[in-house]
């Protein structure tokens, strides 16, 4: 897998940065398109009208298309925290250091080839799954709102 | 008829969640015996006692923190700016034709 030479070769094997960034990686096309959908349901006026204002590129993203971007921002963060939260290939392959670790590629570690733990596995699943449920919960009535936006053109 | 398949494809979504969830609180004799079956008499909290302490349940939570903030952070920053961008291409396109 050539992602771990590339990773150790620039020094970001074994490090939360290395590994945040193969997740960014892998993030970014859904997050580009989720954003992109919305982006074009917004009137054109808007940005328009900024620029007459004398609005730059800058100001016209964090003035006027970030606050409209919440629902859309909440639907990123919320599909790609639980797919990252979850993930066992990308943080078994970039990190080896025990102590930097995430809690799926511990889990594991209950289950070998001849036996599983199964009250081990089902227990760590149980709380491995508690933040991730609490995110959901504490975010929903954003996500369905955020998720459909830009399906439809008005 | 909605209603019906509503809580069907509810239990069938359900079912695995609690039945994971009872058989957390179950040795794992009783789990290999039935796993259908919970009886409060061998309710325990091992499992998890032995998860935080053997798994490092805490450090591990941490990394995953750490990683997870970062990552998302990074997606939603850069995920925005480049749709931004792209949308003002698109929309600076399809300007020549109206």
């Amino acid at each position: 897998m050539q992602l771990v030479p590339l990773l150790k070769t620039i020094g970001l094997l074994n490090t939360y940065f290395g590994t945040s960034f193969v997740f960014t990686a892998l993030s970014l096309p859904v997050a580009v398109f989720l954003y992109t959908g919305f982006m074009r349901t917004l009137p054109r006026e808007l940005s328009e009208a900024a620029v007459v204002d004398g609005c730059g590129l800058w100001r016209i993203y964090t003035s006027i298309y970030m606050p409209l971007m919440k629902t859309i921002t909440v639907t990123v963060i919320i599909l790609r925290a639980t797919y990252i939260w979850n993930d066992l290939l990308v943080s078994l392959v970039t990190i080896s250091d025990a102590t930097k670790t995430m809690l799926v590629p511990r889990m594991y570690a209950f289950n070998s080839s001849t036996s599983t733990r199964w009250d081990l596995v089902l227990a760590s699943s149980v709380l491995v799954s508690i933040p991730v449920a609490a995110l959901y919960l504490f975010l929903q009535k954003f996500y369905m709102r955020g998720l459909v936006s830009g399906a439809v053109k008005e | 008829m909605s209603v019906i398949f509503l809580g069907l494809f509810t239990a069938f979504v359900l079912f695995p969640i609690i039945l994971a969830l009872l058989n957390s609180f179950k040795p794992i004799a009783a789990i290999q015996r039935n796993f259908l079956t919970f009886d409060l008499k061998t309710f325990t909290l091992a499992a998890y006692d032995k998860v935080i302490t053997v798994l490092r349940f805490g450090e591990g939570l941490w990394n995953n923190i750490v990683i997870t903030l970062l990552s998302t952070l990074m997606t939603v920053v850069l995920g925005s700016l480049m749709a931004f961008a792209i949308s003002l291409v698109i929309q600076s396109f399809f300007a020549r034709f109206t």
